[in-house]
């Protein structure tokens, strides 16, 4: 069984291209398209690996890092945290709250998808 | 799903970011700018640039990026959002849409463009003049260290040697030591590994969840260093992760044993084991190691080790800038599905075959009289108006998106004019069916920059007048009796009728003895080649005209209506039917035709006085007494010349629109059926009084009656009735 | 994830199923202490096991060792290939094969 990956970001076009790479590359992928709607489709599923961007609507990443970490089933899961160049404080936070790996954007596809295999198979 | 289906979503996307980035700054112009607006205004860029990258769109990226750091700026209160930062950031704005225009057409980025990337560009530089943009199109790289050869000589290997420590806190983090080492695999090939036990406590004093093992690997591979380093960047956190080159020297890897915390001899043979160094090798090295006595003979560490992240992560104590649940029409859109339009249109289509079929069904159930199938058709009838309903719905769409369009239209124009006028919107939520929606939006500009033009005053005249110095331009939206109406009102002048009547007569439109109603002057406007301006702007008096805006507005069976006070101001009333596929509809007969009224506009029915039969009978209009109220109305058995007595009893059907009734003359009522309206071909749609035609249960054809036309109609004649009559 | 241990005396069988990851460390520390302190002989089978992560190999690491000192028995009966992947990825095969045991204290 293939191992899913939730990407969490406000934008349409890049979780389209993100699945486009991960089923690509064997992953599963669910779609959360903020903090709140993530958190809300968590529950009842098994993710392996969470992509979640920073700033977004209704929940920024940050908080929604946190509420999962508070999750017994993904107290442990891995959570790859989209920031940018500029964002170093950002990221620091990121940490703090649990979202030990980082992609900074704009990135490639496969410089996302580098990210993920380095941390979990398909 | 393909990367082009992505890059159709990444255009689309674009756009509405734009639309959302450019309403944002719209509203900073009016009033400051909260904190969520700016926000939502720096997402936008931040997104376009995201997703431009993933798709590799470099120009887009380093153009985006400027503006976002000048956004990120405004964010943290370094710079405000003046009118001048806004003026520019709408240009930007408009740029990307350009950008993002070439790639829809696939057409590569030209001179023109990047020059006016460029001029933007160097605008919005001027805002980061104290700090240099950081390079946006590149992402940091990493170079390496040349390997000097200093001190020593290499060793034999050609491998690659890893030392790897953990952080005890890797697993608890998400991340597993195996998962990195399989993933070195990819890089080339482990060609010994050596796993340290020698942290494991005994397992009854083990924390499960702690990290203790540590790995000694040989590797070989073609990949430079800064890549096999970022193998480990998301773990190098309190980990020791040390990687030496091939060929090192062998004072390093002395270096590296020195640096381990586990004693000197220990690691020795571990490399040994490993197949880095030969024992005679090591030996040399400490050996040499021990003669080096002075301090400035020894190699700093860093130099040849790859650095220790020895960061440890600083928690910003400054509380979280905790976002409220922004109430973001965006992220309501997120839970959306985008349907292809096409297909929306197909099932409207196949619901409108299922409402003839099903009351084709009723009427073979009503034909035979059978209970059980009576009551089985009509529950099928009533499902199948819930599901024309809840079909139609689809397609349904808020007008607000159109109308805050307008605010870059009303704020450009009035520049452009040099008027101050302020543009006040309600009714946004007024939903009405997208292909209206979409064509409305010409009709609607073309008001609003006529209103802008002609109807309110420059600031002198309105001083004079004693108005305030801005004008204000309404757009509204509601919902009345199955209509939709949609209002562009202004606190002009108001239209001049004497003017306006002098025009067309001295145009030729009419007569200068002519007698028309206040209305029908107003109307005037929206006649070819009429012109009020005395001076032709360059707004109104470019492309189209008046007339063109009344007949965009009847093609999509509506109507539009002028009210006006003189001096105080007008108002452009658009009254459209909600939907243009399906209606309800009252069945009637003249004769062998049938004849099918909108429901939504018959008021009444009442039976043609008897006075009134014979009354007539050869004018096929006329009017009544209804309750004290002149009715004029009109017969449909001449007003479409069918042959043959009509009956003794005849009917009216007392329709409305807008505020105006008038009575239809039918020989009977039939009652209310649902109605595909299919237009007419283009040899019969020009004919006055026909809306369209449906296809009744029984197969048989029965012709829309096309109120608003008929109407004037009968307004004519009965207004040529009463002036005969005096 | 289950783990069925059964104590004989001084016998111990111990089967693990499903995986064996961080989100189970605490459960398997937990259940894998009474027959690796109490059992002279032990056998592990690992043939059902799904998945294997650096938690999951070093309690079994940390059971061997044990085994070593006490001079007591502790052997895998059989694996997944999963599980084969690991010990083959990490030189351990071996060590739990009870040949050549490369630790620190060589």
């Amino acid at each position: 069984m293939s191992k899913t990956v939730m990407i969490v970001d406000d934008s349409t076009t890049l979780r389209q291209v993100v699945r486009l790479a991960l089923e690509g590359a064997g992953y599963s992928v669910l779609e959360g398209a903020d903090g709140k709607d993530a958190l809300s489709k968590l529950t009842g599923q098994k993710v392996h690996l969470i992509v979640s961007d920073v700033n977004m609507p209704n929940m920024d990443g940050i908080t929604f890092v946190k509420a999962v970490k508070q999750l017994p089933a993904y107290k442990f899961t891995p959570v790859i945290m989209l920031t940018t160049e500029a964002g170093e404080s950002k990221k620091l936070e990121g940490q703090a709250a649990g979202a030990k790996a980082w992609v900074v954007k704009p990135f490639q596809p496969a410089q996302l998808l580098m990210a993920v295999s380095k941390l979990i198979m398909p | 799903m393909s990367l082009d289906d992505a890059m159709q979503t990444f255009i689309i996307e674009c756009r509405e970011l734009l639309e959302s980035m450019e309403a944002a700054l719209l509203s900073a112009e009016e009033a400051p700018a909260s904190e969520e607006a700016i926000n939502a205004i720096f997402r936008a860029a931040h997104t376009i640039k995201g997703s431009a990258g993933l798709f590799g769109l470099d120009h887009i990226v380093s153009f985006v990026h400027v503006a976002e750091s000048v956004l990120d700026k405004v964010r943290n209160n370094e710079i405000p959002l003046d009118p001048p930062l806004v003026a520019l950031m709408l240009q930007v704005c408009d740029h990307i849409g350009l950008l993002v225009s070439y790639l829809e057409q696939l057409k590569e980025p030209d001179n023109d463009l990047l020059e006016g990337s460029a001029i933007l560009q160097a605008g919005l530089s001027i805002y980061l003049s104290d700090t240099p943009p950081p390079s946006a199109s590149t992402l940091p790289v990493e170079h390496d260290a040349p390997y000097e050869s200093e001190g020593g000589t290499p060793v034999e290997t050609d491998n690659w040697h890893l030392s790897l420590r953990f952080n005890q806190d890797v697993l608890r983090n998400g991340m597993d030591p195996l998962s990195f080492i399989r993933y070195l695999g990819t890089l080339g090939k482990v060609v010994s590994i050596i796993t340290l036990t020698d942290t494991l406590p005994p397992l009854d004093a083990m924390d499960p969840e702690t990290c203790y093992l540590g790995f000694e690997i040989s590797f070989s591979s073609n990949a430079d260093k800064a890549e096999i380093e970022s193998v480990f960047d998301f773990v190098r956190e309190g980990s020791l992760i040390h990687i030496l080159p091939p060929r090192s020297k062998i004072s390093e890897y002395i270096e590296l044993i020195q640096s381990m915390p586990a004693d000197d001899m220990r690691l020795g043979e571990l490399l040994i084991k490993c197949g880095t160094l030969t024992r005679q090798e090591l030996e040399d090295g400490l050996a040499s190691q021990r003669e080096v006595e002075s301090p400035d003979q020894a190699k700093p560490i860093g130099e040849v080790l790859i650095e220790q992240n020895v960061v440890q992560p600083v928690v910003v104590a400054a509380a979280l800038d905790k976002q409220k649940a922004v109430k973001d029409v965006k992220t309501a859109e997120a839970s959306l599905i985008r349907v292809d339009a096409n297909k929306l249109d197909q099932l409207i289509n196949l619901v409108g075959e299922l409402i003839i079929a099903s009351s084709g069904a009723s009427l073979i159930a009503q034909k035979e009289a059978l209970p059980h199938l009576l009551e089985s058709t009509s529950t099928i009838s009533r499902l199948v108006e819930t599901i024309r309903d809840s079909a139609l719905s689809l397609r349904m769409v808020p007008i607000g998106g159109t109308f805050s369009k307008f605010k870059r239209v009303v704020r450009d124009v009035s520049a452009e004019l040099g008027k101050d006028i302020q543009l006040e919107i309600s009714g946004e939520e007024t939903e009405l069916d997208k292909t209206v929606v979409e064509k409305i939006g010409d009709p609607l500009t073309h008001l609003v920059r006529n209103s802008m033009d002609h109807g309110i005053e420059p600031a002198e005249v309105r001083l004079a007048r004693g108005k305030p110095v801005v004008g204000t331009l309404k757009l509204d939206a509601y919902h009345d009796s199955g209509n939709i109406i949609i209002e562009v009102s202004d606190d002009g002048g108001g239209l001049n009728k004497d003017k306006i009547f002098a025009k067309a007569v001295e145009r030729g439109l009419i007569k200068p003895d002519q007698i028309l109603s206040e209305n029908e002057i107003y109307n005037l406007i929206f006649e070819p080649g009429f012109s009020t301006a005395d001076a032709v702007s360059n707004l109104s008096g470019r492309g189209v005209g008046m007339d063109v805006v009344r007949r965009n507005i009847e093609a999509l069976r509506g109507t539009v209506e002028i009210r006006s006070v003189l001096g105080e101001g007008a108002t452009m009333r658009i009254r459209l039917p909600l939907t243009l596929a399906i209606i309800d509809g009252f069945l009637v007969e003249v004769g062998d035709s049938s004849y099918v009224v909108p429901l939504d506009m018959v008021i009444e029915c009442i039976e043609l006085p008897v006075t009134q039969a014979g009354h007539n009978a050869e004018n096929d209009a006329d009017f009544i007494n209804l309750r004290g109220e002149v009715l004029p109305y009109l017969r449909l058995r001449k007003h479409f010349e069918i042959t043959g007595e009509p009956p003794r009893r005849e009917n009216v059907v007392v329709v409305q629109f807008g505020d105006r009734k008038m009575g239809i003359v039918v020989d009977q009522l039939m009652g209310e059926l649902q109605t595909v309206i299919k237009p007419l071909g283009k040899v019969l749609n020009k004919i006055r009084g026909i809306g369209g035609f449906t296809i009744l249960g029984n197969g048989r054809v029965a012709l829309i009656v096309d109120v608003p036309s008929m109407m004037q109609e009968a307004e004519h004649a009965a207004n040529a009735q009463i002036s005969d009559a005096n | 994830m289950t783990i069925t241990v059964h104590i004989n005396g001084a016998m111990g069988h111990v089967v693990i199923e499903g995986e064996m990851t961080i989100f189970e460390a605490a459960e398997y520390h937990a259940a894998l202490l009474p027959p690796v302190t109490q059992c002279h002989t032990l056998e592990l089978d690992l043939t059902n096991v799904t998945e294997i992560d650096t938690s999951g190999l070093q309690l079994l690491v940390s059971a061997k060792l044990r085994s070593q000192q006490t001079g007591s028995t502790l052997s895998i009966t059989g694996h997944s290939e999963t599980v084969q992947q690991v010990l083959d990825a990490t030189d351990l095969a071996g060590f739990f094969g009870d040949q050549v045991v490369l630790t620190a204290s060589e």
